[in-house]
């Protein structure tokens, strides 16, 4: 959240969401407001929704375009790592990511599968 | 004296009747056209167009020559204009080439007439293609429901820190990109 904040202060066309594993939204929202976090949204995952989009480790993000096709997905990493992607989506919010682009997170997302829990 | 005047007047009759006749031949025969031919091989383009009015009225005496060449196509006779006034062309050829001359602007606006006709005909058949793969155009963004990159995420739901659910349909895709981190705190 640290170094998330300020890249979603310069972002203000995105809406940016920290979703937390193992505590309720109230509680990142506290540690928000005590560290001033202002830009960030804190929220908890309901039922299923982890298994559902696939999130099986922790520091997963996901950017959405405005038509709500998943324009980037990544594990670990850091937010100053994400920024090309912020950038991309503020000047086109309804870009959509080339052929290449799926095929390398497919692979990515296949080799993190098969790496041992 | 009588005979010897009416001797007289007979040669001159016959002098005028000559000369006349010498001067029809001159004006219909082609053959003189020799010297002609030097002053247009040595005089520029403006000089064989003073001659060429000329000439006309000498070629309309004969139109069943000028008919023939103008009935086949007309860059022949464009090319004997041509020909004729850089004055590579023999002097038959040269008498012979101005009625083409005349007519070949008519030739040529009957040539360029075609094509301007031929390809308003095409060009609405080309014009009538293209609107037929746009139907296609709109039926291709069809976006699979997945969790891939390209793909549309399934439908979830989140709590907020009020307490309130927020269903997915209200993030995702509402016109506004979103981010979402997902991360543990221990």
């Amino acid at each position: 959240m640290q170094t998330l904040n300020p890249i979603a202060s310069e972002f203000p066309e995105i809406d940016f969401y920290v979703v937390a594993y193992n505590e309720p939204a109230e509680a990142i929202e506290a540690y928000i407001q005590e560290n001033g976090y202002t830009d960030l949204i804190a929220a908890q995952p309901v039922g299923t929704m982890l298994s559902d989009l696939e999130i099986t480790r922790q520091m997963a993000m996901m950017a959405v375009n405005a038509d709500g096709v998943i324009y980037h997905r990544q594990l670990m990493g850091s937010a100053d790592q994400w920024s090309p992607q912020f950038t991309e989506l503020t000047a086109d919010p309804h870009a959509v990511p080339t052929k290449n682009e799926v095929k390398q997170e497919q692979e990515r997302r296949l080799m993190d599968i098969q790496l041992p829990a | 004296m009588k005979t010897v005047r009416k001797t007289l007047v007979a040669c001159a009759a016959a002098a005028l009747v000559g000369a006349t006749l010498v001067a029809c031949g001159s004006s219909a025969a082609p053959e003189p056209p020799p010297p002609p031919a030097q002053s247009e091989s040595q005089a520029p383009a403006p000089t064989t167009a003073q001659e060429e009015p000329s000439k006309t009225v000498s070629v309309q005496a004969a139109p069943a020559a000028t008919a023939a060449p103008a009935t086949g196509s007309a860059q022949p006779t464009a090319a004997a204009t041509t020909a004729v006034a850089a004055g590579a062309v023999s002097p038959t050829d040269a008498a012979m080439s101005p009625p083409a001359a005349t007519e070949a602007p008519a030739a040529a606006a009957a040539t360029t007439a075609v094509p301007a006709t031929e390809p308003p005909a095409t060009a609405p058949a080309a014009a009538t293609d293209t609107p037929a793969p746009e139907p296609t155009a709109t039926q291709a963004p069809a976006v699979d429901i997945g969790t891939g990159v390209g793909e549309t995420p399934p439908a979830f739901t989140m709590t907020l820190a009020d307490g309130s659910a927020l269903e997915s349909a209200s993030v995702v895709g509402s016109g506004k990109p979103v981010f979402m981190v997902y991360f543990a705190t221990w």
